[in-house]
């Protein structure tokens, strides 16, 4: 479904990707890890096409992608931000359909009934405004909002960073479901909690290159998964 | 009592047509952080656009509509391809380039279409009895007009696709692109809106002032204080700014003479930038 092809991404001369190839599957869950600023959320934001000058190959489902962020996202590419996803001013029901009139008038209201659905905390807000939310609230929002466009995949940037157990558990299901339902997931994320719900797979960073791929099943707990990476990643 | 009624109403037609430039404006900047020195020449361009149609013989709400148009989407367009080179470089630069626009506009009008005032007769010459005086009916058109465009605005903004995204962008320009909004887009939508609603303004206001090509210099100093009090990118403010500023000054007319009573309407904004400056507030309100 996706596929990276020795990406190489660069802000100004800062050569920040340094050529790397992973692949995710269609319903399938993959985990990106690694230590702060080896590159994930670059890596993301490549994928993206947000910012960083890119080399290398992005393809979806067989087409390579190419354009600016929107094009992707038509594509059937989504992204989830860690931080400043939200529309501040504009109301939590609003915030969602910001993202649902991409689609045609029919699918307005599945849209916003599969985020409620998702996450009822949002139905019992839907009139407050989207910067009135708490951390935990607006990270709900923007992946409901994310997970209601229906894409073909979706990329979740640290999605438990910050938030109460029980809440990552919530996000947690909320992406699992959308794997089962065939929908590609890639997630940047230190939570083994959430990486254990969510994907099959891991990718380690160090230093913008893959230095391991492993079977999240090899790590029956989390101290064993921090110890590999810990090898591969420092 | 008749006076301080004819007043406020005279107050409504100019907070009208400078809640119209205004709200434009405002759009303008709460969408691509853009002051456009130049509104005020569109707004002229407006009324020669108005002016011009009804002397072809158009019906003047023929004129409206196309000075909406043809100055909304030709000068929209043109703008916005003359700004895109510019759109991360600095604020300064943005500024300078819509100063030099307005500076040419304004030249080539008076080379082209001379520098006397044109009059232009109203569409509707019945009058309104207020107590003894005959208020024209089509000021109040105007006012009506004014309003319901802007109004009309609103619920754009607020209820349809491309007036949601406007706002979207306007807030997070970065995750309505992800999202998959079509940014250009509605940046191009932003400058023809912008726009038309100053070339509606002046063409509304034609047969009130007579066409000449600096009508549009006082109106654009006004609604820059307007925006700046309403608070810079907030459509919905700037309206209700203008409307009440505007019926402020005309009462205010009746008891402080001449221009001294422009120093009650600074006071006023002063007092209003003070009263904001204390309170958090977010930058852009579409």
């Amino acid at each position: 479904m996706l596929e990276l092809r020795d990406l190489h991404s660069y802000y100004g001369r800062s050569h920040v990707i340094r050529g790397i190839s992973l692949r995710v599957g269609r319903g399938e869950g993959v985990g990106l890890i690694g230590h702060n600023g080896v590159g994930k959320t670059t890596t993301l934001r490549s994928i993206m096409g947000m910012g960083p000058r890119t080399k290398g190959q992005i393809v979806l489902e067989d087409r390579e992608l190419r354009g600016p962020a929107h094009a992707r996202a038509r594509r059937g590419l989504g992204f989830v931000p860690d931080s400043e996803a939200v529309f501040p001013e504009m109301t939590v029901e609003e915030n969602i359909r910001a993202g649902a009139l991409l689609k045609e008038r029919a699918a307005h209201r599945r849209c916003l009934d599969s985020a409620y659905e998702l996450f009822p905390v949002l139905a019992e807000r839907r009139a407050q405004l989207g910067g009135t939310l708490s951390g935990g609230q607006q990270k709900m929002l923007s992946l409901a909002r994310g997970l209601a466009l229906e894409p073909r995949l979706i990329m979740v940037d640290e999605p438990s960073e910050g938030l109460m157990p029980i809440n990552v558990d919530l996000i947690g299901t909320a992406l699992r479901r959308a794997v089962e339902q065939g929908t590609g997931v890639l997630v940047v994320d230190a939570s083994f909690q959430l990486l254990k719900a969510v994907c099959s797979r891991v990718y380690v960073m160090k230093q913008g290159r893959i230095t391991g791929e492993h079977e999240l099943d090899d790590f029956a707990t989390a101290e064993r998964l921090v110890e590999t990476y810990l090898q591969e990643g420092s | 009592m008749e006076h301080v009624v004819v007043a406020a109403l005279n107050g409504l037609v100019v907070g009208a047509s400078l809640a119209l430039v205004a709200a434009g404006l405002a759009l303008l900047f709460g969408v691509l952080g853009i002051l456009n020195f130049a509104q005020g020449d569109f707004f002229m361009l407006g009324a020669y656009a108005a002016y011009f149609a009804v002397a072809a013989g158009l019906s003047f709400w023929l004129g409206v509509l196309a000075a909406a148009v043809v100055v909304g989407v030709v000068g929209g367009v043109g703008l916005m391809l003359m700004l895109w080179p510019l759109r991360d470089r600095a604020h300064a630069l943005v500024l300078l380039a819509t100063l030099a626009l307005s500076l040419i506009i304004e030249q080539l009008a008076t080379n082209r279409f001379g520098a006397d005032a044109k009059p232009m007769a109203p569409p509707i010459a019945a009058r309104l009895a207020i107590g003894g005086t005959q208020y024209p009916v089509y000021d109040l058109v105007v006012v009506v007009a004014a309003i319901v465009i802007l109004a009309g605005g609103y619920v754009f903004l607020r209820y349809m696709k491309y007036g949601v995204w406007l706002r979207a962008v306007a807030q997070n320009q970065r995750m309505a692109s992800v999202l998959g909004v079509p940014v250009s887009r509605v940046y191009a939508l932003a400058f023809v809106v912008s726009l038309g609603l100053a070339a509606v303004a002046g063409s509304l206001l034609a047969p009130l002032t007579s066409v000449y090509p600096t009508v549009g210099l006082d109106i654009n100093l006004n609604a820059f204080i307007v925006v700046i009090a309403g608070g810079l990118g907030n459509f919905r403010g700037a309206a209700i700014l203008a409307l009440g500023l505007g019926v402020v000054e005309s009462l205010g007319s009746i008891v402080i003479p001449g221009q001294a009573v422009q120093l009650l309407v600074f006071a006023l904004v002063i007092l209003l930038l003070i009263v904001r400056s204390r309170r958090q507030q977010v930058l852009v309100r579409l």
